[in-house]
């Protein structure tokens, strides 16, 4: 019962400060990098730079509505410390003629408190408090309410809140703000969500003018999938299937989807593909723009360089891009390997598989144990013969089972020959009571 | 250029060179001592005519697809199924088999040359109806170049047409025996093997 009392508050709508945390808390070393854009600047940009910021750390997070936030510890090696990862930041901002406030600090929102107010670098924790002691309230970008209620206090900079006491602080303002500044100072863990990539890639070119040209769309085509490529290569991406999207003047677009055996980032597989594709497109309408989408997107994982050059890799053998060149050419069905079955009827004995399939077959000890002689060829359909002028082996072979699905059969095998020298496979089916030619000896 | 250096020039060949070939064995030792490198010529076209279609064509050719199956082997517009269990009797692999079925016949060079230049060294059989001199040659130089061994089987119609094959056989069965005429072998002299045994695999 007291157990019960003590958990149950007496006002349940009163604010609990949360209980100081210790003085040295346990802390992940951590750098941030945050970049307070110019906020004139449109909201895409942002995005793009944070796709872009993909190629120094893979912990990236967007700070509404300006602020992007990178964690770089990890990085650090790499790319030969923090000045470094900074001057790459800087070139690229230049590049793209992004005005933007740099700030780098051990606690995320540290960095972007700072980053709104001037660029500053802060690399401890000793010199974080009084650093952030003399920034003015708007940065933390807490509710207008609040700003306006702490300037009506007195309050003027972040210093000022540092000497409020904590239960009167998170009592008259929020525990909400007490948790930022807390935070702030790194007593507090803060954890970031990491901006995810959208599920739905694609990238667009406008054409000059509406066209039917191949070698125009060709064109095209390439720059885009040099864009694609650049930009998955920056993610440690590949992607597995694709479709490109051409657009027409009032009209629905055409849609062409690639189906990749194995996924890829390689440019001029994807490349070989598109114009064997074109060659025999048809399209509506002169297309006005191309877009390349895929919602397919794998990570990448690059096979080890192999150490000596290899003419012979015995399975697989067949290079991956000619299998798909030919699937696009002719259907994926006209383009197979073959696998053995366990089963008695001949028709069944063997199954065609699809390419990317490379396990060992374990139906290859059965074969061995079969009675008869089997055929090179079988005929796709067993078909009507007359045997009065065969000449046939001794025999016969008989084959009768399947009788569980319905496809039964019961069959007699023979080996003959026609005058002429060629040696077939036939049979007599016991229950239509006809003879019938399988296969060819070949 | 010397004299010498034009003779050892691939491109050149001079009756009876034999060490020229870059041969495997045909399995038939009747056969391997009628053709100038003891055996199926390699970086080149084999032509194969043939009557009818089940007097031992393929059974002709299967010692030496075994020896080479390492390297790929692509069946490209067979006439009929080739038959997975049969061929594993006679000590293929399935995994090393290809099977192409073009559309049309128009495609089927196609297949060939992308078939060729994916991968080198590797063997390809294919059932050809129709196909002009230009485009064999064409076939022949990627043929070379990468080093693969090509059969193309073609109807009896074709048999005298002029063509880039190093080697062109008609295949016939005369009582227990198939006969294989050879009628044009580079480096080699025609003639005619009859072969008793052509063994049954498994």
């Amino acid at each position: 019962m007291p157990q019960l009392f003590k958990t149950l508050s007496l006002f349940p709508g009163e604010p609990k400060a949360p209980a100081k945390p210790s003085a040295v808390t346990r802390q992940p070393t951590q750098t941030w990098i945050a970049i307070c854009l110019d906020a004139a600047l449109p909201n895409t940009s942002l995005k793009s730079l944070a796709i872009w910021a993909r190629t120094l750390t893979p912990a990236i997070s967007i700070v509404e509505p300006n602020v992007l936030l990178l964690e770089v510890h990890g990085s650090l090696k790499l790319f030969g410390g923090i000045e470094k990862i900074k001057h790459a930041l800087k070139t690229h901002l230049a590049r793209r003629h992004f005005a933007a406030e740099l700030s780098v600090a051990p606690t995320a929102n540290a960095a972007v408190w700072l980053s709104r107010q001037t660029s500053i670098d802060v690399f401890d924790y000793q010199s974080l408090t009084s650093r952030l002691r003399s920034l003015p309230l708007h940065v933390t970008q807490w509710p207008e309410a609040v700003l306006i209620r702490l300037s009506e206090m007195g309050l003027k900079s972040v210093g000022d809140l540092l000497r409020l006491p904590r239960d009167g602080f998170a009592k008259r303002i929020g525990t909400h703000c007490l948790r930022d500044l807390d935070r702030a100072l790194g007593k507090e863990f803060d954890s970031r969500p990491v901006i995810k990539l959208p599920e739905t890639l694609s990238w667009v070119i406008d054409l000059p003018q509406e066209t039917n040209n191949i070698n125009l769309l060709l064109e095209a085509a390439e720059i885009l999938l040099d864009r694609m490529m650049s930009d998955l290569r920056k993610q440690q991406k590949q992607m597995g299937n694709f479709e490109f999207y051409f657009s027409h003047l009032h009209r629905e677009p055409s849609i062409e989807s690639f189906e990749l055996l194995e996924p890829s980032y390689q440019k001029q597989r994807l490349f070989d593909l598109f114009s064997v594709r074109i060659e025999r497109l048809y399209l509506p309408a002169p297309v006005i723009a191309l877009e390349l989408k895929t919602d397919d997107v794998r990570d990448l994982h690059l096979d080890p360089p192999e150490m000596f050059v290899q003419g012979v890799k015995s399975g697989r053998g067949m290079d991956i891009a000619m299998l798909e060149r030919l699937q696009e050419r002719f259907s994926p069905k006209s383009i197979y390997r073959m696998d053995l079955a366990a089963d008695h009827r001949p028709e069944c004995a063997w199954l065609p598989c699809s390419n990317g399939a490379n396990e060992h077959s374990k139906c290859s000890e059965q074969v061995s144990q079969w009675a008869g002689e089997r055929p090179l060829w079988l005929l796709q359909v067993p078909l009507r013969c007359d045997v009065q002028a065969l000449h046939m082996e001794p025999g016969p072979e008989r084959i009768e089972s399947g009788w569980w699905d319905l496809n039964g059969i019961n069959r007699d095998y023979y080996v003959a020959y026609r005058p002429s020298g060629e040696k077939l496979w036939v049979y007599f089916d016991s229950v239509g009571k006809q003879w019938y030619l399988h296969g060819i000896f070949g | 250029m010397s004299l010498e250096a034009l003779i050892a020039h691939s491109k050149v060949w001079k009756l009876g060179r034999q060490q020229q070939w870059q041969s495997v064995s045909t399995g038939f030792a009747e056969l391997d001592r009628c053709l100038p490198g003891a055996g199926w010529p390699r970086r080149a076209i084999t032509e194969v005519f043939v009557d009818h279609y089940g007097i031992g064509e393929l059974r002709l050719f299967m010692p030496a697809l075994t020896q080479l199956e390492q390297y790929g082997i692509t069946w490209i517009a067979p006439p009929y199924i080739p038959y997975a269990p049969a061929l594993v009797r006679y000590g293929l692999t399935l995994q090393n088999i290809l099977m192409i079925q073009p559309t049309t016949e128009k495609d089927i060079p196609w297949a060939i040359e992308q078939v060729v230049h994916a991968h080198r060294g590797s063997t390809v059989l294919a059932w050809l109806q129709v196909i002009n001199n230009t485009v064999l040659r064409r076939l022949q130089l990627i043929i070379e170049a990468q080093q693969a061994w090509a059969v193309f089987f073609r109807p009896i119609a074709a048999l005298h047409e002029k063509s880039p094959a190093a080697l062109k056989l008609y295949l016939s069965r005369q009582a227990e025996c198939l006969s294989v005429e050879i009628v044009k072998c580079r480096g080699g002299k025609p003639g005619c093997v009859k072969l008793a045994e052509l063994g049954g695999g498994g």
